[in-house]
């Protein structure tokens, strides 16, 4: 019984090995922040479409995927991104969960002359050659503007956000809040709260929020978690329409919601822009061509604003 | 009076809905055994947590070489040379002797613990102990006699002056228990005080200097123990004559009950048969170490057998673990309570229905009611001493809690019980109860077998004796040709 | 023994207070903490605040009470957080496929039960620490969550099953989730302190071999034990489905410490042995009331996060202490 399971786990582990070894000429390693988030997952689809119009036209690439399991183990993430540079992949797309942290990484990617793409957010380096993100400052000024409009630029809101401690999710409080006070001063932040994009948590902390501030007009939320708990909570409490709602990100919920109009704008990002053009530029680096004059070459993939309008373009 | 090492003065103690001490008196000089003895419940090991700082007395004066002291936890008494070996050995069984008897007091060098000086110096404690050991060795190799002698080390490296051994030889072989006294010989010359709990009565012959017998928390006397006999101090402390000491009924012997053959379990089980009769007790005797207690925890499925069989009345039956024991009628009272027998911290009724769950819930629902009543009767025939039937049987004294153990198996109808030193750390009047318990199964025809360590006991009770020796059964002896000699001859033939 | 015939009553009484103890010192401190924020904040004691407390605490009563069973067999459950998830969206993929809304749920919560199941079975035949077989469950959960939904929560869901979250009852206007809840929470604090299962549960707590030598079934109980604690979670995975409208594969991350927080504070020992399903419930609603009023307080959430660990930590203490008097 014992020697079975051991042999199962061996012929399991020797399968793994062999389609490692019959792997490509060409692997391009993509680590993302997790793998749990609709956004990666995204990110993932837009790479491997890439990689197939690669393999489509004779080309002999692979797509390598890993993840942290946990949201916050920024060690976790520079371990695989020195598995990359051992496995000698051929080209590292990485979206650093951590600007600091895994800076030397990225650093150590760069030194050992393998093309470096970062993907969503920046590190603390200039040592890469390109990335592909949402500018998340300018994205916050936009929902910024939106709330703003919709509130005839007064009245008391709160914001659900994601993460403390995640760059992304904070430069879009902080830049938010920003331009908030310079656009709109009369608008009131009551408060802010990280639900860690659970739903359930955002649902009760927007709750919270409507009783402690029976006046409130407005929710900013910072990611797809945030957004949907927060939508839930002012239908819940029979405040659609009443409290106007700007979210982030995008997902069959935000679409019904928006749809009902429960939220009115979300910010909607195009993360599979970022996965496949990074393939596109990875295997241009590889072939020894250039993305840009420069290095650390920024592109940013943009966001649409989606409403109730334009909802039937956004895919 | 100023030689008395430590002298207790009219000390009360009560519990919730219990007097456990009413103002006693007790007194210890240097270079003496003062034995406390009583009957289970009587109050001795409240006393002598008094005295070692773990409990508070509510009332009376503490005097320790002529200071009086209060103690407000055990550090505090450590301190002025007070060392209590409590029955429960407490050493950290992974770690080596030498660190167990320094354990909190390690000679260092700034941070690093001065290896070789803690082991010099805890060779040179085990060298005045006469005890042949190495220091290095781990306390878990260690067997629970030599496990006693590295508690007595560690107590007189604290410097101790006093110390309370509280019912030290009941887990102890013979040949161990007379090294225990050669070392308190030792002890007595170097001027300890050393009071003794026991409930074995024939060993103070050999140690005690004075014995001091209280009874229901109050003192009833100290004397000589020169002036005195065992009888006398039995009858001061159950308070009445004791008939016999061990009552032994003759009933008609009928046919086997249930009989075990050729079982082998572990190391210790080596092709192990015996039988069972209806109308006997059959006695179980052997070292410490023989295998006794496997043997009946394989028969009883709490351990896995590796071959043999079993019969009940001529049939097989088949045994894999303690609920199929249960379901055939084939009960087992443990040997080690605290480990085996008790959950500790749940009343004292529930533990009396665990067991015995089927009869006091209805579609799986609990009859409280249902399982106090069968509690209180057990409470009365076992004599147990408890305020109520919801008390935590963690509050019980040892004796009280060995009944209840024994007790929990009373309740429903059984074939054969097995009984592993079911009279440890009982007291003498309580013993007698537990052997008329066995009488009254063995005419009711129920198969009754006990394993225990007391050779008079065995001597006492058993109508049949099984010798074991090494795992291996070496003799079956009638009872009237058993004696210590004879038996003793087959415990140790393969030695 | 006669003077045992006159004490009982002493004796009784206090046994008795022994729980009730338990649960008064834990509602007081409810009481407390709704003094203070009520003063802070006077919307606080609103009923329509209550009624908020008692629907943000829904989830977190559920699966604590079935952590309190494990916890008092002196084991740990980490899968619970998984199972809320992954119960939820085998119940939304079985909805989305068309199958009646009593169905789906059963099958949500039968999964959950399985998973307990297993659980159980790793523990008692795979001979693994309950530690790291519920923590390898928790992942593997988590994996099959994410594999079920490719990463993307399943929204959409018919409005009668949303409805067994939020919408308001004829019975005192109380939604409907807070009313399971309370079912469960009798149920299944009936089964703990009124059923074999339940006294077997303490027994194996107290002395697992004492148990087991006194031919209590002890590999079933554990099973029994760790299937009652994935079902509740499975539970809870329905009702938070239903509040947010959105089968999540992240759902119900960490939730297993809320529910360890909540027994705890409710009495229960990590050491095993002692819990009650009521002081659990209180214990959980502490939990609920500190969120809620600090946050209605505007409190910084960061100060928030700490003051939390801060009471879990004193209000075990200041247990520990009295317990050891
Ligand atoms: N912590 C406690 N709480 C309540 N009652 C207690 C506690 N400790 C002891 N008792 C009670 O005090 C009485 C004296 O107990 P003690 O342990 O001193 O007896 P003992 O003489 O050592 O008996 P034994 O020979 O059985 O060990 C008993 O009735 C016991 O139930
Ligand atoms: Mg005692």
């Amino acid at each position: 019984m014992k020697k079975a399971l051991l042999f199962l786990v061996l012929a399991m582990l020797l399968s793994i090995c062999t389609t490692a070894i019959a792997a490509d000429s060409y692997t391009i390693a993509l680590i993302t922040m997790d793998s749990m988030d609709q956004h990666w997952l995204k990110v993932k689809a837009g790479a491997e479409e890439a990689v197939a119009d690669l393999v489509a036209e004779g080309h002999d690439v692979k797509l390598v995927f890993d993840a942290p399991s946990t949201k916050v183990d920024s060690v976790v993430q520079a371990s695989m991104i020195e598995n990359q540079i051992t496995n000698k992949a051929n080209a590292i797309m990485v979206a650093p969960m951590d600007a600091e942290a895994l800076a030397p990484a990225i650093e150590a990617v760069y030194d050992a002359g393998i093309p470096m793409i970062l993907i969503d957010t920046l590190a603390n380096t200039k040592k890469f050659q390109v990335i592909y993100q949402t500018d998340n400052g300018a994205a916050a000024r936009t929902a910024a503007q939106e709330l703003g409009k919709l509130l005839d630029g007064k009245g008391k809101i709160a914001i659900i956000n994601a993460q403390a401690g995640s760059q992304t999710t904070m430069t879009r409080e902080s830049e938010f809040r920003d331009e908030l006070a310079k656009a709109f001063p009369d608008i009131e932040i009551v408060g802010v709260q990280y639900c860690d994009g659970d739903k359930q948590r955002a649902l009760n902390y927007a709750e919270d929020f409507m009783m402690s501030n029976p006046d409130l007009a407005g929710f900013y939320a910072c990611n797809e978690g945030s957004t949907v708990g927060t939508g839930n909570a002012v239908d819940q409490a029979g405040k659609a329409g009443v409290i106007k709602v700007v979210g982030f990100d995008f997902s069959d919920e935000v679409k019904d919601l928006v749809e009902r109009d429960v939220i009115q704008a979300t910010m909607v990002q195009n993360p599979w822009v970022m996965g496949n053009e990074g393939v596109k530029a990875a295997w241009k680096l590889i072939n020894g061509e250039k993305i840009a004059d420069e290095e650390a070459f920024v592109v940013d993939t943009g966001v649409t604003v989606a409403t109730k309008d334009n909802l039937k373009d956004i895919k | 009076m100023g030689d008395f090492l430590a002298e207790l003065i009219d000390i009360s103690k009560s519990f919730p809905g219990v007097k456990a001490l009413d103002h006693v008196n007790f007194d210890l000089k240097a270079g003496e055994v003062h034995a406390l003895v009583g009957e289970n419940g009587s109050g001795k090991s409240t006393l002598m947590k008094i005295l070692s700082g773990v409990y508070t007395k509510d009332e009376g004066k503490i005097i320790v070489n002529g200071q009086e002291v209060e103690f407000q936890n055990p550090r505090q008494a450590q301190d002025k040379g007070i060392c209590i070996i409590h029955q429960e050995l407490n050493l950290c069984r992974h770690l080596s002797i030498a660190e167990n008897i320094y354990l909190g007091r390690e000679p260092n060098r700034s941070f690093l613990v001065n290896q070789k000086k803690q082991i010099e110096d805890a060779r040179k404690i085990l060298k005045r102990l006469d005890v042949d050991l190495d220091p290095t060795t781990r306390v878990s190799e260690l067997t629970v006699s030599k496990q006693q002698m590295v508690e007595i080390g560690k107590a007189i490296s604290t410097n101790a002056k006093i110390i309370i051994m509280d019912e030290p030889t009941s887990a102890l072989t013979i040949k161990e228990i007379d090294e225990l006294f050669k070392i308190i010989h030792v002890l007595k010359q170097e001027g300890h005080g050393i009071i003794y709990i026991s409930h074995r009565l024939d060993e103070l012959a050999s140690v005690a200097d004075r014995v001091t017998v209280i009874r229901d928390g109050q003192h009833i006397i100290t004397m000589d123990y020169k002036d005195t006999t065992q009888e006398n101090i039995i009858r001061y402390m159950v308070g009445r004559e004791l008939k016999e000491k061990f009552p032994r009924i003759k009933t008609h012997i009928g046919e086997t009950i249930f009989e075990v053959k050729n079982l082998t379990a572990g190391k210790a089980v080596k092709n192990v048969s015996f039988q069972v009769r209806e109308g006997e007790i059959l006695g179980i005797a052997g070292l410490m170490g023989a295998g006794r207690t496997e043997t009946v925890r394989a028969i009883f499925g709490a351990d896995k057998k590796e071959s043999g069989k079993l019969f009940l009345h001529g049939e097989e039956i088949h045994i894999h673990k303690p609920v199929d024991a249960i379901e055939a009628g084939v009960f087992c009272v443990p040997e080690d309570r605290k480990r085996d027998g008790l959950c500790i911290s749940m009343p004292v009724y529930q533990n009396a229905t665990l067991p015995n769950m089927e009869k006091v819930t209805v579609n799986g629902i609990v009859n409280t009611k249902k399982e106090i009543a069968i509690a209180e009767e057990m409470i009365e025939e076992l004599t147990i001493k408890t305020p109520t039937v919801s008390q935590t049987v963690k509050n019980l004294s040892g004796g009280n809690q060995q009944k209840v153990v024994v007790g929990k198996w009373l309740v429903k109808p059984a074939h054969v019980i097995l009984f592993d030193e079911p009279t440890r750390g009982i007291d003498v009047g309580a013993k007698v109860d537990i052997y008329n318990l066995m009488n009254d199964l063995k005419e009711k025809g129920i198969g009754v077998a006990f394993v225990s360590s007391e050779l008079p006991e065995i001597l006492g009770m058993a109508d049949r004796i099984v010798v074991m020796c090494e795992g291996r059964v070496t003799a079956e002896l009638d009872a009237s040709e058993a004696s210590q000699e004879v038996i003793m001859q087959y415990a140790t033939q393969y030695m | 023994m006669n003077p045992a015939a006159a004490k009982p009553t002493i004796h009784t009484r206090k046994k008795m207070s022994r729980q009730t103890r338990q649960i008064v010192s834990t509602a007081g401190a409810l009481l407390i903490l709704a003094i203070v924020f009520t003063i802070a904040n006077p919307n606080f004691i609103s009923s329509m605040n209550i009624l908020n407390i008692l629907k943000q605490a829904t989830p977190i009563i559920i699966i604590a009470i079935g952590q309190t069973f494990v916890l008092i067999t002196s084991g740990i459950d980490l899968s619970i957080g998984s199972v809320i998830a992954c119960s939820g969206i085998v119940a939304a993929i079985c909805m989305r496929a068309g199958l009646p809304v009593w169905l789906s749920m059963t099958g949500g919560l039968l999964f959950g039960a399985g998973v307990g199941a297993l659980n159980g079975v790793l523990i008692v035949y795979g001979k693994l620490p309950a530690f790291i077989a519920t923590m390898g469950t928790m992942t593997t959960i988590r994996g099959l969550a994410l594999f079920l939904t490719q990463g993307i929560p399943i929204g959409s869901l018919p409005k009668t099953f949303t409805q067994i979250g939020t919408q308001r009852n004829w019975l005192l206007n109380v939604p409907n989730q807070v009313w399971i809840m309370f079912i469960l929470a009798l149920i299944f604090g009936f089964i703990l302190a009124k059923t074999k299962v339940g006294r077997y549960t303490y027994a194996m707590g107290s002395n697992y071999e004492a148990t087991r030598l006194s031919g209590v079934n002890v590999n079933r109980t554990l099973i029994i034990v760790y299937t009652i604690s994935a079902f509740l979670a499975a539970w809870a995975g329905m009702i938070m489905t239903a509040n947010v409208i959105s089968a999540a594969p992240t759902a119900g991350d960490g939730y297993e410490l809320d529910a360890v927080a909540s027994s705890v504070i409710g009495g229960a020992s990590t050491l095993g042995g002692e819990g009650i399903v009521p002081g659990t419930v209180l214990g959980a609603l502490v939990i609920a009331t500190l969120r809620n009023g600090l946050n209605l307080s505007g409190a910084s959430p960061f100060i928030q996060k700490m003051i939390i660990g801060i009471v879990i930590i004193g209000a075990v203490f200041i247990d520990r202490f009295r317990r050891t008097d």
